[in-house]
């Protein structure tokens, strides 16, 4: 009797697309979810721990017979059968009948099976193994072709886990070997028997697992070690060579993340242990082993899901290994619905939104024989472990990791414990606003330029915007998810897109792109919008679409729009046009009618192209041209259905008038860049109209526009437009003006030079008496290309004691005078300093001279001998440093006697002492070449002697003796 | 030849006729090869659509340019529900893919050569090229164990160079040149790896049962 809708019965029976939630990597294949299970959020094991299997009665094929066959799916099912899980896993009987294409068949509406193989007969064949002697199952399942040996890598074994009750259990799979995969050959056989071992593995409710991933990646050579804990339930094998089981140690035997998945879905307990294996080889699965919790999380508390977390063993003096794994948010939510499409659907019931479980992984068994040095670390899921190959049932891609890798120390672990680790990722986004970005019914507005960023955190956030469109314009909505570096990635934000007409409620009423990342460019969601007859307010969300909220998870938002084209005629010829907007970039291009136009300039709101002539274009006289603008990464378009008619518009002359030969950096060229619009006659001045001037490439500002590079100016009287021209940047400068309605334009390049620029300080350095407070004006002189620098900012600075005031500006023949004030001033050499242009500097030095290092001279009068009735002249005395430096500003005291003249002295004895007339003391201070003038203290028409004593600091000294003679 | 003696040879002439297990492939070009040479449909395209129903699952492609077997348009895959185990995520919707195909089955059916293998992604750079990512083909090729995977770091080739391979399934002569993915792609070889000194383990201890 054969079974006819069994997986329709099936799917009655647990709800089909009930999916279960994430299975996890060394851990379950599947969870159950949270609203339409008996038992909510659980691992998925099969419903009894001795699900029996049965074989097929035929013979696998011509040299490989039943008996053989059912020896190798022992030899398979045996490697499950370990005593640290309850699962026994033996072989029940046979299958009623030999299966083929005789009696598997398509009715229309599903595929028969015979009534002993189907699901709904799971309670007493909980497994079915087929023998597809000639590969006609497969190839009536898979396809024509299915089962040829060519694909026996992925067809040797066909695995189907069909039925899954609402009380989280499996009931039913089903096991397809292809009898054209096995030959004469006794390693095909073994092959088998590998890939029928990871399929058992499989259809037990285990997830594929990523242990020691460099075994396979390569990254880093894998030791010994490593080789001999990479699972049996590693996603992808390592081919190196026919027969992939020779690729792995001991291919047949378990290893400790294979045993620990088994421990977490078929553990061991107390309970089990005494109830149904007592007196068995059986043994409670934390026995010489540790259970370890690990939680990693952002470091604003929300737990970072999708990590894969290995248990690593740090053995003393040797080599690391990993021994078992986990992957973080076990039984968090995999999906909890978006604005665009709604909650989650019953497909999508997986696991739980509790906020402990995003970051959480369980890890029940890693092996420890008695105290072991442990440590969990977070790693990224590898990227191919997708699809078929997931190491969990993730409806998302994997996230790609934030922060550092975590690591949670277990030291002395102790076998037969427990324990649970928390850490926070210290470099990971910490930025969590959840908020700025508006609501349905109050949406943010999205920046006027098409360019703008956002964030999708906490969970369940979604961005709000609303944007303005012109009737007659397509348009296209992007959203680029973003790393923690600001680069583009798919794996992070999964972004969906939903647009309302503004005021609307519920699900998106008039566009949407539900899914993410559906254009080619990496990380891309893209929705493009149709044009409407009416200008409009749109509201539009930007969501996650599985619901998912990160720190990390960030986005760059477009809208890329064109609302306008300027002139409304262009000449059949050709010309130029002006395309308004929004989202434009460099590197978009401009479609006339679906013939390219060139761009000649490009912003975010404006791009400039230059029209093929109406016949290169396909047109038609006079009637409007579609015009389309197109990024061609991202595949995104505008469109304004009715850009410009080619019409008999003659179009207007374009003449420069003048342009700056050169251009000087931070120079306002003294010749302006100027153009005259005439009609066609070449004679005629178009009046008032609007010119773009604009600076194409290089660096440069127009006088005109504000010190912008583009603006709009209108013609005067003469049909002419000019703007000064500021160099800002050494290189070629392109200047384009151009006819905004016709379409006339000049271009012209001009180059800034690297100007050559020279500035000095001619006055002298300076010496000056310590502590003295005096001024002085310096004249600085600048060049730029050996002219006077006119105008030139000069900026001064001043080592301490010195001041500067004035000079801030050179003069009309390059100069600045400043004046320098000192004021007790100190010992030592003082500077100040002038730059131009920010970088050309010259310095003048102050050189304050301590007093101990004074010296004074007599540099006149000290040789004059007079009558009496004849007046001594002044006598001039020189103040300077130890090394002759006039030195300005020092004090001199001055000390005279005057003694009466007792003439030649007595040839014996002493010369006779000469009364002290008169006699003074003053002070005076150097000048600004270090001298001091004294008049000698004579008393009128007597024969004396002037005696003069100068001193000055500490060790200047000087005297002379000045004759008044009878 | 008489039917006794076809009869007594019948063994001989079976396991004859049994073909040696796939040994891995020489190259990504030659698993291109490989995969077109049993592939009745090929197209690139784009899945738009994903409908399960009781025992079957249909996969709605937009056929973008259509490759073998395929006039272009739209094609709708009609796969086996038992190769789509509750909350296994076969393909997503949005994906782009060269596609490679089996022919339908007397019941309809179809599936996608070697699994995920023969649905190589499809992405573009910043110019606009179309490169397929053949990482996942990379794993096919032969290698010692521990050796890395060939050039992944390069991991993508341009369509437009695989296309002559695909089409002429293996006469065309051609080994397209190995590119770098787009930004915005995960690396396989990561280098998100554990860095990090660990304190000093004073402790005896034993080693863990080995397995």
């Amino acid at each position: 009797m054969r079974s006819k809708g069994w997986m329709r019965r099936a799917l009655l029976f647990v709800g089909w697309g009930c999916v279960p939630v994430a299975a996890h990597a060394g851990g379950p294949r599947f969870v159950s979810g949270s609203n339409w299970w008996v038992n909510p959020v659980q691992p998925v094991a099969f419903y009894t721990s001795s699900p029996a299997y049965y074989t097929d009665p035929g013979d696998l094929n011509a040299t490989v017979s039943h008996a053989q066959a059912d020896a190798m799916v022992a030899a398979a099912a045996a490697a499950w059968n370990v005593p640290t899980s309850a699962i026994v896993l033996q072989q029940g009987g046979e299958l009623a009948e030999h299966v083929s294409s005789a009696n598997v068949y398509f009715d229309g509406s599903e595929m028969v099976f015979p009534a002993d193989v189907s699901a709904t007969n799971y309670e007493n064949i909980p497994i079915a193994v087929i023998y597809d002697t000639d590969g006609s199952v497969i190839d009536t399942l898979l396809g024509e072709g299915a089962s040829d040996p060519s694909g026996c890598r992925q067809t040797g074994v066909v695995e189907s886990v069909d039925s899954i009750g609402l009380e989280a259990k499996i009931h039913h799979a089903m096991l397809i070997l292809n009898g054209r995969c096995v030959g004469a050959t006794a390693q095909q056989l073994t092959q088998m028997q590998y890939q029928l071992e990871r399929a058992f593995g499989r259809v037990l409710g285990l997830a594929w697992s990523q242990v020691n991933d460099n075994v396979f990646t390569g990254a880093t050579p894998p030791s010994a070690l490593q080789i001999s804990y990479w699972p049996i339930m590693h996603p992808m094998d390592v081919l190196c060579g026919a027969y992939s089981y020779q690729c792995i140690t001991n291919p047949f035997q378990l290893r400790a993340d294979d045993l620990s998945a088994l421990a977490l879905l078929y553990p061991v307990t107390n309970s089990n242990l005494m109830g149904n294996y007592n007196g068995s080889t059986k043994q409670l699965s934390s026995v010489q082993a540790v259970n370890l919790t690990g939680q990693t999380e952002f470091p604003t508390g929300q737990g970072m899901e999708l990590l894969n977390v290995t248990v690593t063993y740090q053995p003393q003096g040797a080599q690391t290994v990993q021994l078992t794994s986990g992957v973080t948010g076990q039984l968090f939510a995999q999906n909890t619905g978006n604005p665009v499409t709604g909650p989650e659907s019953f497909s999508n019931d997986v696991g739980a939104t509790w906020p402990d479980g995003e970051g959480r992984t369980s890890i029940p068994r890693t092996p420890d024989a008695y105290v072991a040095n442990l440590y969990m670390v977070s790693e990224a899921i590898d990227p191919l472990y997708t699809g078929d190959y997931a190491i969990a049932p993730y409806q998302r891609p994997p996230i790609a990791p934030s922060g550092s890798p975590q690591t949670m120390i277990d030291w002395s672990a102790t076998a037969g414990t427990g324990n649970f680790y928390k850490v926070a990722a210290w470099d990971a986004p910490s930025d969590c606003p959840g908020s700025g970005d508006g609501t349905q019914s109050a949406p943010a507005q999205s920046d006027a330029s098409g360019w703008w960023g956002g964030q999708l955190c906490p969970v369940g956030h979604s961005s709000w915007w609303s944007v303005h469109i012109n009737p007659g314009s397509t348009w296209t909505i992007e959203v680029t998810a973003l790393d923690e570096t600001g680069a583009p990635t798919m794996n992070k934000a999964q972004p969906v897109l939903g647009v309302w007409n503004t005021g609307d409620g519920g699900l998106p009423t008039v566009a949407s792109q539900p899914f993410s990342m559906n254009a080619l460019q990496p990380g891309v969601t893209q929705l493009q919008m149709l044009a409407s007859t009416t200008a409009k307010n749109y509201t539009f969300v930007v969501a996650d679409q599985y619901g998912a909220g990160r720190p990390d998870f960030a986005y760059r938002a477009r809208v890329l729009y064109a609302h306008s084209v300027s002139p409304a005629h262009v000449s059949t010829g050709g010309g130029q046009i002006v395309i308004a907007g929004e989202g434009f970039r460099q590197g978009n291009q401009v479609v006339v009618n679906g013939v390219p136009a060139t761009v000649v300039i490009s912003s975010a709101n404006q791009i400039v192209a230059r029209v093929p002539s109406m016949a290169t274009a396909g047109a038609s006289f006079g009637t409007p041209v579609d015009v389309m603008v197109m990024d061609v990464a991202t595949g995104g378009t505008t469109d304004v259905g009715s850009g410009f008619s080619y019409s008999n518009v003659q179009p207007g002359i374009a003449v420069l008038v003048s342009s700056p030969a050169s251009l000087e950096t931070s120079v306002t060229a003294a010749k302006a860049f100027a153009v005259r619009l005439l009609e066609p006659d070449g004679v005629t001045p178009i009046i008032g109209e609007p010119v773009q001037v604009s600076v194409v490439s290089g660096s440069a500002t127009l006088g005109a526009c504000g010190g912008a590079a583009t603006c709009t100016l209108v013609t005067d009287a003469t049909g002419l437009v000019q703007t000064t021209v500021t160099g800002r940047g050494a290189g070629p400068v392109v200047l384009n003006a151009t006819d905004v309605n016709g379409g006339a334009g000049v271009q012209v390049t001009v180059i800034d030079e690297d100007p050559v620029r020279a500035v000095s300080i001619a006055t002298a350095p300076i010496y000056v008496a310590a502590g003295a407070s005096t001024n002085w004006t310096i004249s600085l002189a600048a060049t730029q290309d050996g002219l006077a620098a006119v105008g030139v900012p000069v900026v001064w600075t001043a080592s301490s004691g010195l001041s500067v005031s004035g000079g801030g500006l050179t003069n009309g023949s390059g100069l600045a005078a400043p004046t320098v004030t000192a004021t007790q001033i100190p010992a030592g050499a003082g500077t100040v300093t002038g730059c131009l242009w920010g970088t050309v500097c010259t310095s003048w030095t102050v050189t304050a001279v301590d007093a101990s290092r004074w010296r004074i001279t007599v540099s006149t009068g000290a040789a004059q001998s007079v009558s009496a009735g004849t007046a001594l002249g002044p006598v001039s005395l020189g103040v300077t440093d130890t090394v002759g430096h006039a030195l300005q500003g020092a004090t001199v005291s001055v000390y005279q006697t005057v003694d009466a003249w007792e003439g030649a002295c007595l040839s014996q004895g002493r010369c006779a002492a000469s009364p002290v007339l008169a006699s003074g003391k003053s002070s005076t201070v150097s000048d600004n070449n270090g001298n001091v003038s004294i008049t000698p203290m004579e008393l009128p028409g007597l024969p004396q002697v002037v005696n003069i004593a100068a001193v000055t600091g500490t060790q200047g000294f000087v005297s002379i003796s000045l004759p008044v003679t009878p | 030849m008489s039917r006794w003696l076809i009869w007594l040879l019948w063994p001989a002439i079976a396991a004859g006729a049994q073909q040696a297990v796939a040994g891995p492939d020489a190259s990504v070009t030659a698993a291109l090869e490989n995969l077109s040479k049993r592939a009745a449909t090929v197209f690139v395209g784009q899945v738009v659509g994903i409908r399960r129903d009781a025992g079957v699952v249909e996969i709605q492609f937009r056929v973008d340019t259509p490759v073998v077997g395929q006039t272009g348009g739209s094609y709708t895959l009609r796969e086996w529900a038992g190769m789509w185990p509750m909350g296994q995520v076969r393909y997503r919707i949005g994906e782009h893919a060269l596609v490679f195909l089996h022919g339908t089955s007397s019941a309809g059916l179809s599936s996608v050569v070697d699994g995920s293998e023969g649905m190589v992604p499809v992405m573009a750079d910043g110019k606009g090229t179309l490169l397929l990512d053949v990482r996942r083909l990379s794993t096919r090729v032969e290698r010692p164990i521990g050796e890395p995977l060939a050039d992944v770091s390069d991991g993508a080739i341009a369509l437009k160079d695989a296309l002559p391979v695909v089409q002429s399934r293996g006469a065309v002569i051609k080994r397209p040149v190995r590119r770098p993915l787009p930004p915005g792609t995960t690396p396989i070889l990561s280098t998100w790896r554990e860095v990090m000194r660990l304190p000093a383990t004073p402790i005896v201890e034993q080693v863990p049962d080995a397995q």
